[in-house]
């Protein structure tokens, strides 16, 4: 399968790591992997400010860089949601042939095992675009059976222990500029996520999406430096 | 007029008529009333149970518990109380009523409720309301599981007044600590008379 | 940007204590709902039918709304009609002052706070006692009630207390909520039984039958209707449902959603006055058939006011209901607020992370977060979010489209975070590190690589 990998902007500046680390993951499951570096944003920083007609233009790029590709993976639910419903909206037949990384894995290539060890107690960060948008899991609303393909895959990673939490999928308080234009709050509820995976007692802290990682990430660095974070690529490609 | 123009604007603004939907697959879930069922729920509402082969055991029961001097009304047919609704024209004399006993007509296991229509209730709607107390009697066999059946059973309402009750009158708006006794009855004893079907 | 809610916030953030304890009681309701949902195996498929259900009577709204008023009159209610608050208030008051009320009892109502009727009638001097313990204490407290199911839910007991001893002379520092309680009881029983008349909100109206349905857990609503000679029940035209049988599903949803109830403790059907009582509804417009109009937030109309989405959403819960400019608060009076005014609820669609939380809770399944999508760019389609704000974003998505801007700009702002980092003035910095900005960016070490 040829895959492209979409590379978020601010993955791409600040967590390369995690972008390796995808590649490496999709590359050993033998696939062709490409990342055009044409497109940078999926267009959702505008969109979800009110911009959304400016931020059409990057799903134009988007949609004509990697129409090519049999699949195209991108390791941050929350741009892959927002490209997604976008290429939906207009009909766009690429919308079926996006994946968010653990999507991916689960669902298309449904691995079972992964080479990966992690002796370390990690807490899941259960992003709320990739839970209740891509469905990645059961959101703790609703009244189906359970299930939460990240926690699936994490568990195949040898050594690794997942911690239980008291609010399993409560959002981060990311929000993307609300992160900034309501700090306060936004700030408020990412401590109270820090401190349910501290408490449990997590070494690390992971997720679907860097977005959440870095807002929980930077609030650990000031009360719980010990405490990292880590995309679940690395994790999964048994980075160490 | 108002009616029109607001009737106009709604006929102009509303979408295409749309489906009702079939309440069949809900209303014909297999799904068996059970008195366990029924009484766990009147445990988890703050209601008090108590089983009687008869209604005699009931008025004993009642006439032994009564407080001395208390009044209480009883709109339960062959049980009669200390208070002659009929002779009451104002449902404000009814203000310092101690306890009133009621025929429920069937219990809803899924959420304790009991339904009492009009002819329940005597010439005084506000009677399960404005009594301290309150005490309704039910046949252990008339019970249905949930509200669907319960719909299914009262068809098109026939009195001008009905109600589900479940246990009695509660608050929890200070501080969320619930408070048993707000506006209505401080407590609520459900009678079950005979054996469930 | 209209700058409220962040502003509000940041006041009631400023009590930490106070601050987590609304957190976790309100989680604490949640957690019940969640409780309670889960003991009906087919919850998501009451959620389906319910939110059909409205769909359906939404898009035939004008029949339901004619053959209800025909069987209502048919069983001897009064029906009127407001196109606006203001003609609510005025046909209230004229009813009102046909029968030389003084004192009016009243139920909870979020039509009659969203028509302001309260001020309106005290200026007619009809004095206006809110039943509800938690609308009784705000009433008090001249406040509006911070959350719809739970008024008074940004007090704690100690100042219920204090209010209680100023207005009902209990013993100062009282403050044990079952002695509060019956306070509240023995005052209202004076109301109750003193009251010329009673006024009561509408939780489902039956167009099939003419009747409607009132839920309270206290029996407040009963109290004043049974009592009083003349009831006035005030319903928005969305309340309509078209059948009897449809109530099981709705009343199933509804306690359980709003307080992890199994059932309101009374559910009351009116369909005819009592002997000698005059019964009256009030079927009120004020911009409904405007957001029926919009197909984007028609949805919106199927609310069923359970304020499920109030206790769940992470920023309602820790910036509380005063933070929010409308009457209604939370994610559901963020879509409702903008109908109204959209200017002066700005701030609205955008007090959200758009987690999505709001939607997956809501017993009728209103895409509640979608609806603040679409708000947003209405809002700054009107410029309703000053200058500054879409020009940075605006200067954002160009230098992101073009890759050589991007990838300078890329580079000058892994160079000065950490200057950024040290400097702390910005919203991000002031609690937060950013990242450990790596030396070469992914698409930099993938030219390295040789790769494509």
């Amino acid at each position: 399968m040829r895959l492209g990998l979409f590379i978020p902007c601010y993955v791409d500046q600040f967590y390369p790591q995690a972008g390796l680390a995808t590649l490496r993951l999709l590359e050993k499951l033998g696939h062709q992997v490409a990342c055009p570096s044409a497109p940078a944003c999926c267009g959702q920083p505008l969109a979800n400010s009110g911009h959304a007609a400016e931020g059409e233009v990057f799903l134009d790029d988007f949609a004509r860089a990697y129409a090519g590709f049999d699949r195209v993976i991108a390791p941050s639910a929350s741009c892959l949601l927002h490209l997604k419903e976008g290429l939906e909206a207009r009909g766009h037949e690429l919308a079926h042939r996006l994946h968010e990384l653990c999507e991916f894995l689960h669902d298309v290539e449904q691995v079972q095992s992964l080479d990966a060890v992690f002796p370390h107690r990690v807490g899941l960060h259960a992003g709320c675009h990739g839970l209740r948008g891509l469905g990645l899991g059961r959101p703790s609303e609703c009244m189906v059976a359970d299930f939460s393909k990240p926690a699936r895959l994490l568990q195949m990673v040898q050594g690794l222990e997942l911690v239980p939490l008291d609010r399993p999928d409560e959002c981060c308080g990311f929000g993307g500029s609300f992160a900034v234009f309501e700090s306060d709050v936004s700030v408020a509820m990412g401590r109270d996520r820090v401190d349910d995976h501290v408490r449990h007692g997590a070494e690390f802290i992971t997720g679907t999406d860097l977005s959440c990682l870095m807002h929980l990430g930077g609030l650990l660095a000031r009360s719980n430096p010990h405490v990292k974070v880590r995309h679940i690529a690395e994790i999964l490609a048994g980075e160490p | 007029m108002s009616r029109d123009r607001i009737l106009q604007a709604v006929r102009a603004a509303q979408p295409e008529a749309l489906p009702l939907p079939d309440l069949a697959p809900l209303q014909t879930l297999p799904k068996t009333p059970a008195l366990a069922d029924f009484t766990a729920t009147l445990d988890f509402i703050g209601a008090r149970w108590r089983r009687a082969a008869d209604l005699a055991e009931v008025a004993a029961a009642l006439a032994a518990e009564r407080p001395d001097g208390a009044a209480w009304a009883s709109t339960v047919p062959g049980l009669a109380g200390s208070v002659d609704l009929a002779a009451i024209a104002d449902p404000h004399d009814l203000g310092d009523l101690h306890a009133a006993v009621l025929p429920g007509r069937f219990g809803v296991c899924e959420n304790g409720a009991v339904w009492l229509d009009e002819t329940a209730l005597g010439p005084h709607r506000v009677l399960p309301f404005i009594a301290q107390h309150l005490v309704l009697v039910l046949s252990a066999r008339e019970l249905v599981a949930d509200l669907h059946q319960a719909y299914a059973r009262l068809g098109a309402p026939d009195t001008g007044f009905g109600l589900f009750l479940a246990g009695p009158s509660k608050t929890a708006d200070i501080e969320q600590c619930l408070v048993v006794g707000a506006h209505g009855a401080r407590s609520c004893t459900v009678w079950l008379l005979g054996e469930p079907a | 940007m209209v700058t409220t809610h962040p502003t509000a916030a940041h006041d009631f953030l400023n009590d930490p204590k106070r601050a987590a304890w609304h957190d976790q009681t309100l989680w604490m309701v949640r957690a019940k709902r969640d409780r309670m949902a889960a003991t009906v195996p087919e919850w998501e498929q009451l959620r389906e039918t319910a939110a059909r259900i409205k769909d359906h009577t939404l898009s035939r709204l004008s029949e339901y709304l004619e053959q209800f008023s025909a069987r209502a009159e048919a069983n001897g209610i009064q029906v009127h009609w407001a196109a606006d608050a203001e003609e609510h208030n005025r046909i209230v008051h004229g009813i009102l002052q046909r029968h030389g009320v003084r004192r009016l009892v009243k139920s909870k109502s979020m039509l009659t706070e969203e028509c302001h009727l309260n001020p309106h009638l005290e200026a007619h001097g009809i004095e206006v006692v809110d039943s509800d313990l938690g609308e009784r204490i705000v009433q008090f407290k001249k406040e509006p009630p911070s959350h719809i199911v739970m008024p008074a839910i940004h007090l704690k007991r100690a100042e219920v207390g204090e209010v209680f001893h100023e207005h009902l002379g209990t013993p100062a520092g009282l403050d044990d909520a079952q002695a509060l309680t019956e306070a509240a009881r023995q005052h209202l029983r004076g109301h109750f039984l003193g009251a010329d008349a009673a006024l009561t909100g509408v939780n489902f109206a039956i167009a099939e039958t003419g009747g409607f349905v009132v839920c309270t857990n206290e029996g407040n609503a009963d109290m004043g209707a049974h009592l009083a000679p003349v009831h006035i029940a005030c319903m928005g035209i969305e309340k309509l449902i078209p059948k009897a049988e449809h109530l099981g599903v709705f009343l199933r949803l509804l306690a359980r959603s709003a307080t992890g109830q199994p059932s309101t403790v009374f559910s009351s059907h009116f369909l005819k006055p009592r002997p000698g009582q005059e019964m009256h509804v009030v079927l009120v417009d004020n911009g409904r058939s405007r957001q029926l109009g919009r197909a984007d937030y028609r949805r919106s109309l199927a609310c069923i006011r359970c304020a499920a989405c109030f206790n769940t959403c992470p920023v309602y819960r820790r910036s509380g209901g005063h933070s929010y400019s409308y009457f209604i608060a939370g994610p559901i009076g963020s879509i409702l607020a903008p109908n109204v005014d959209r200017q002066a609820h700005a701030d609205m669609p955008f007090a959200s992370t758009l987690c999505g939380s709001c939607t997956a809770v809501c017993p009728v399944k209103i895409d509640i977060h979608a609806q603040l999508l679409k708000w947003r760019q209405e809002v700054v389609q009107a410029g309703g979010t000053g200058r500054l704000k879409p020009l940075a974003l605006k200067l954002t998505g160009f230098v992101l489209r073009r890759p050589r801007l991007y990838r300078l700009a890329g580079r000058l702002m892994r160079r000065f975070a950490p200057l950024a980092q040290k400097l702390g003035l910005d919203p991000w910095t002031r609690h937060r590190d950013l990242p450990e900005p790596p030396a070469r960016s992914f698409h930099e070490l993938m030219q390295q690589q040789r790769r494509p």
